[in-house]
């Protein structure tokens, strides 16, 4: 194996991530190589320091500072909430999910099938069949029947009386 | 390490209302985070952020499966905490890095000259002051190694990187840690040291 690739494995062996067949090789490397055994000695040396920094002394009062926070977050009830929530329904969570989205897709289908009924109930078509039943309509002092109404433009509902036009009368 | 409850028994128990016992996890673990925080941003910001650690540990507790140890979740949590602190503020500094060199330096000038210069690093504020030249990841690979002892399979799992880049990243991070030594300590005023 190259030099340069060992180097690479330099690390892996000081840090005992080689498997023993692949220590034993770099072992073998590392016997007879100057250059990795300056780079493996500046490395220990390096390590060492960084483990034996002084240890950080734990700020008094700072576990009761973190709890302090935690009983005055404004989440805390609602995290407690979601997780008894959770533990009720005693379901995982992708179940959770499909059932969570079959009903919306149910509750989706009922809201456009009401709509479009409502829709159809507030036709004008269906309210002037319904009008007719009861008698014949008066138009501006006429009276009009079915064939009258069917010769008629009728405009949208934001249009005024000149957009409607008896063609039969003229 | 043996502990009287186990760390799942603890966030069941906590989960199931009894948030108080939630600090016995945070004593557990505050010396841990608190030198992570530590030696990522600095000592200013460092109680602060182990602070905000345990606060988002808290609230995403109902996450933790047991899949991983505790120890390496909450490594996790902590790690990228640290990076989105550091990313937030690139362009500053927890510590001014002119002053923490300017001392360095001075302590430097003062040490034995005929030592080799990493024996220098015990000097606390070098060891700081090199890491913080060091990218943030660099920086929280080498402390969880080097200062936390973690292994690479378990250094894989807390940066939620595959083993290959853990190799990849721990070797620049360790080369970059002995150039930047190299280049603070050979640059004291007072003595013209090299990296044996």
């Amino acid at each position: 194996m190259e030099h340069k690739t060992l180097q690479l494995r330099l690390y892996e062996f000081l840090d005992g991530e080689l498997s023993v067949e692949e220590a034993q090789v770099f072992s073998q490397h590392l016997a007879s190589c100057q250059e990795c055994q300056k780079e493996a000695d500046a490395w220990k040396t390096a390590a060492q320091t960084l483990l034996n920094q002084p240890k950080l002394l734990v700020p008094v009062g700072f576990s009761q500072r973190v709890m302090s926070r935690i009983f005055e977050s404004p989440e805390k009830e609602s995290a407690s909430l979601l997780v008894l929530l959770m533990d009720f329904l005693a379901l995982p969570r992708w179940e959770m999910v499909t059932t969570l989205s079959v009903s919306i897709l149910v509750f989706s289908y009922f809201s456009v099938y009401y709509f479009k009924q409502d829709q159809t109930a507030a036709s004008p078509i269906v309210w002037v069949d319904s009008e007719l039943e009861a008698g014949p309509l008066q138009f501006l002092g006429k009276e009009i029947g079915k064939e009258d109404l069917a010769q008629m433009t009728i405009g949208n509902a934001d249009s005024d009386e000149s957009d409607l036009e008896v063609s039969s009368h003229e | 390490m043996e502990h009287s409850n186990s760390d799942f028994e603890i966030i069941q128990t906590v989960l199931a209302g009894d948030i108080q016992l939630f600090e016995d996890l945070v004593k557990r673990y505050q010396g841990k985070v608190l030198r992570l925080c530590y030696s990522m941003v600095g000592a200013s910001a460092s109680e602060d952020a182990a602070q905000e650690v345990f606060i988002r540990v808290y609230k995403s507790l109902h996450q933790f499966k047991g899949e991983s140890s505790f120890s390496t979740w909450i490594y996790r949590v902590t790690s990228n905490h640290c990076l989105n602190l550091l990313s937030k503020k690139k362009r500053e500094r927890t510590e001014s890095l002119e002053a923490l060199t300017e001392k360095s330096r001075e302590k430097m000038s003062l040490l034995p000259q005929d030592q080799s210069p990493l024996k220098h690093l015990e000097n606390q504020q070098a060891v700081h002051l090199i890491l913080s030249r060091m990218s943030p990841e660099e920086r929280a690979i080498l402390s969880l190694r080097e200062m936390e002892g973690l292994n690479y399979k378990e250094l894989s799992e807390t940066l939620d990187i595959s083993m290959e880049l853990v190799k990849v990243r721990l070797f620049r991070a360790r080369k970059s840690f002995i150039e930047i030594a190299k280049k603070i300590l050979v640059t004291s005023p007072h003595q013209k040291l090299s990296i044996s």
